[in-house]
């Protein structure tokens, strides 16, 4: 590929300041963007290492490469990065800062600066979240979801954990401020509420998660903080408490939070799907309304991951009915991005690959997601590697290879530049076949019945475990190969023009990478649809 | 709507006082009369009688669009299922 | 519209989105306490009567006061009385100061009877006695770090006054504190009643 110079360079040199504060200190959304994305990548690599030491250490029974305390703490600090500081941040805080004003047609956010002092939630909340595995008596051992009685026991540095997620949640939650508000003041003339893109449904469904699920975390996280200073026994039923409320405060958020992972995910990919398949969203507003649909019925079904903790029967009864309910809306979306594709003419570029694979691996792990739903068949998958499986298909298979699709699909438009091609669809092939192999062994291992959180086990599942650990060597390999190529792209790739998809929404219409502003010094009307693409032609690069 | 909010008289929101601090005085009289369940359902129903002038006048939400209001309703059906739903579990164990 | 654009709706819709939070947050309590009251209606009822719902009242009605005068202000400063709309400021800063002043008596005279989270009296207590006071503490310490915000809040503003930054022109500033300061009112007249009046009617 030929080395070229771009002669453009949009925000990166304009701004009020120039160098490294020119970055700390600023409040236009699109660094704020970046600055997020560049933490988020960083994040996920580390914890990355993390999760390949963990199946490392799962390749054969027995102790291979660490012994049982050492395990606990890996698989929670690769929980609790993975969940608060990688997978709930990125699509929102990465794409949807630097996307959303561009998508409705503003100039910034409503709240620029509450958007910067987000970003430095964040990092606090990241420093403190990193400095409790290196201080106090050792990483936290707890599992991510720090359930009483064990965290509120244990020697080991939870409370800086603990105060870290909380940070981590002002961050999340400021940033929802920010997003409502924008979405309903900021949008440019004649940007009707029929004309946001689905990624900016989306944004907002989980924007008003964030506001109303969040803090819901940060008092039970509080409570476990003060719990370990005042030993008051609040979750101790000798003293009238109750381990099982602990357990519903904490899901009372954290069922919500999925949706924060998942809901961008898909806008992303009901963006992507109508570009390369060259044809408008089907069902605009079925998608629109069962996003909305998928944040309110996502937040009554917090307790199908409590049928085992010892709750009230008719309660599993009550929990179990509502979790199928959830399944109608993602279902619809489905449903709908495949008669998008229906006589498409589709175009097999890179982030439509990660986009097909989001939708095969979402499925799986949704229709995985029925089988612990209903409660009989949850007693006995319940703490099996087959929940661990589970998540990872919607979570990561989900939500992670969106972000995935969405870095190939904007980062062109973020910095200019394309990467090459046939490195990305290698790196494609290899992650979606790595993934396979290690989550769909991980499942059926875990219906045979090895429990989740041990470093050790029976003999009887050595085979499916030596496959899944191979697997994640494969997957590995994919993700830094795509995460070189996409390096070597944003160095010197091929510059592109305004286009390079030929997509229909606000972002294609400015230069890559925008302005200031975003909009010269007229600001935007918009007069069609988010998929129309008569007359949108794709530039060459 | 109007954007910007027209000033509240004094009077007004004396008269708003008055109430409230009438209100939670019945209340304290109420709960020295009686107990048990339907006393403390009608002292949550003043409360919330109060909570409800304190919104509308106080916080000015009479004078805000049709946007504010729905958040809130949000906000109530949120608040209700968290509480209710854990009964669901706590009442029937 | 450029980026200097001011947008004072959109800045009060953005307090109360932020309000909402407030609330889940105070409702999370609100679930415990009433999933334990359920459990323990009769240790409660015996605990509660230990409240002195004489100072709960008095602070009942000085928050209530106080939530009027801040009220007054906005409507001083928007008819651009700023003498009027300072003194009331100061008014509701007092009050507050006032509030916390009377809420440290209560801790205090409940500490002094060995009645406080952890304390070896409560571990030997009844378990909804010990729980109660438990919720207590934290609601009402978590209540009262807000009127801590809420003082530094109005104080903040309050200068800003002085310096005409918030003016007849420009008053969403006070604006979103009176949310603030209302909304820690709100809850404090839900607080009142679920810990001083209502588990008292529940003798078994
Ligand atoms: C390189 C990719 C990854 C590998 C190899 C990996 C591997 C694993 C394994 C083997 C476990 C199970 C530990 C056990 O229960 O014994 C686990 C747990 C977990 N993983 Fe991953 N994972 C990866 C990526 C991710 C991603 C992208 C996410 C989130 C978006 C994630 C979130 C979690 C969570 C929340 C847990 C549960 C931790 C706990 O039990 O407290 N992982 N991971």
């Amino acid at each position: 590929m030929t080395e070229t110079t771009l002669n453009y360079s949009g925000f990166y040199t304009e701004g009020p300041r120039k160098g490294i504060l020119g970055w700390l200190l600023t409040t236009d959304h699109k660094r704020i963007g970046i600055l997020y994305l560049g933490c988020i990548v960083v994040m996920f690599l580390i914890a990355m290492v993390l999760g390949l030491a963990i199946r490392l250490e799962l390749i054969a029974p027995g102790k291979t490469i660490m012994g049982p305390q050492a395990y606990n703490a890996t698989f929670t600090v690769h929980g609790i990065i993975m969940i608060f500081l990688f997978i709930i941040p990125s699509i929102v805080a990465a794409f949807g800062n630097f996307l959303l004003p561009i998508h409705i047609g503003a100039r910034d956010v409503s709240f620029p600066k509450l958007n910067l002092l987000s970003w430095y939630c964040y990092v606090a909340g990241g420093l403190l979240a990193i400095a409790s595995i290196f201080t106090g008596g050792g990483a936290p051992d707890t599992g991510w979801t720090f359930y009483v009685p064990f965290s509120t026991q244990t020697t080991t540095n939870v409370n800086l954990a603990v105060l870290g997620a909380f940070i981590l949640g002002f961050s999340s939650i400021l940033t929802g401020i920010n997003f409502v508000t924008t979405i309903h003041r900021l949008r440019a003339k004649g940007m009707t509420w029929g004309r946001l893109p689905m990624f900016v449904w989306t944004l907002y469904a989980t924007a008003w998660i964030q506001i109303l699920a969040t803090p819901m975390l940060g008092i039970t996280l509080v409570l476990v903080f003060l719990e370990r200073i005042f030993g008051a026994g609040l979750f101790d039923a000798a003293r009238g408490g109750d381990p099982i409320l602990y357990q519903h405060l904490f899901w009372i958020y954290s069922h919500p939070a999925v949706y924060i992972m998942i809901l961008p995910g898909m806008g992303v990919v009901s963006e992507i799907i109508p570009t390369f398949a060259r044809k408008p969203l089907f069902g605009y507003w079925a998608m629109a309304i069962s996003s909305l649909a998928i944040a309110f019925a996502g937040s009554l079904v917090w307790a199908h991951h409590m049928y085992a903790s010892g709750m009230s029967d008719l309660a599993v009864l009550v929990f179990s009915f509502l979790t199928f309910i959830v399944a109608i809306p993602s279902a619809i979306k489905v449903f709908n991005w495949i008669s998008t594709l229906y006589k498409g003419s589709i175009e097999l570029a890179p982030p439509m690959l990660f986009a097909l694979a989001f939708i095969f691996q979402f499925a799986i792990g949704g229709l995985g997601g029925l089988a612990l739903g209903a409660a009989a068949s949850d007693v006995h998958l319940h703490d099996t590697s087959f929940v661990v499986g589970h998540f990872h298909y919607t979570m990561f298979g989900g939500a992670g290879f969106a972000f995935f699709a969405a870095l190939h699909f904007w980062l062109p438009k973020f910095t200019g530049r394309m990467y090459r091609h046939k490195p990305a669809v290698i790196a494609w092939g290899l992650m979606f076949v790595g993934f396979n192999v290690l989550y769909m062994s991980m499942q059926a291992v875990g219906i045979q019945g090895m429990p989740r959180r041990y470093y050790d086990y029976l003999p009887e599942f050595q085979a499916l475990n030596l496959v899944a650990t191979v697997g994640s060597w494969i997957l590995a390999a994919g993700i830094l190969l795509m995460f070189y190529n996409l390096w070597q792209g944003i160095r010197r790739g091929r510059p592109v023009g305004n286009n390079p998809w030929g997509g229909a929404t606000l972002e294609w219409q400015i230069p890559s990478p925008p302005p200031l502003e975003n909009f010269g010094a007229e600001d935007p009307v918009v007069t069609k649809g988010p998929y129309d693409y008569k007359g949108v032609v794709a530039d060459e690069y | 709507m109007a954007e910007e909010h027209k000033p509240v008289s004094y009077r007004s929101y004396f008269v708003i006082w008055l109430a409230l601090s009438a209100l939670s005085g019945l209340n304290v009289w109420i709960a020295g009369l009686a107990g048990g369940s339907l006393t403390a359902w009608i002292i949550l129903a003043v409360a919330s009688l109060q909570a409800g002038l304190v919104l509308s006048v106080f916080m000015h939400l009479n004078q805000e669009t049709k946007m504010f209001r729905l958040g809130i309703l949000a906000l109530l059906i949120i608040v209700a299922v968290s509480i209710g739903l854990t009964f669901v579990d706590v009442l029937y164990r | 519209m450029s980026i200097e654009h001011r947008d004072d709706t959109g800045a009060r819709f953005g307090m109360w989105l932020f309000l909402y939070t407030e609330v889940i947050l105070f409702s999370g309590l609100f679930v415990l306490f009433a999933m334990t009251q359920a459990r323990f209606p009769e240790h409660f009822a015996a605990a509660s009567a230990g409240l002195n719902t004489t100072i709960g009242t008095l602070n009942t009605f000085v928050l209530l006061t106080s939530s009027l005068t801040l009220s007054l202000s906005v409507t001083a400063l928007q008819l651009n009385k700023i003498r009027q709309s300072l003194l009331f400021c100061s008014g509701t800063v007092l009050l507050a100061v006032i509030f916390l002043v009377n809420k440290y008596f209560e801790w205090s005279t409940e500490i002094s009877h060995g009645i406080y989270p952890g304390s070896d009296h409560l571990a030997e207590s009844a378990p909804g006695t010990a729980a109660f006071f438990n919720l207590y503490f934290f609601t009402t310490g978590l209540h009262g770090l807000h009127i801590f915000i809420g003082i530094v809040l109005i104080l903040t503003v309050t200068g800003m006054i002085i310096r005409g930054k918030v003016s007849a022109e420009c008053p969403v500033l006070l604006v979103n504190s009176t949310l603030y300061w209302h909304l820690v009112d709100l809850i404090w007249i839900f607080v009142f009643p679920l810990f001083y009046l209502i588990p008292r009617g529940f003798h078994g």
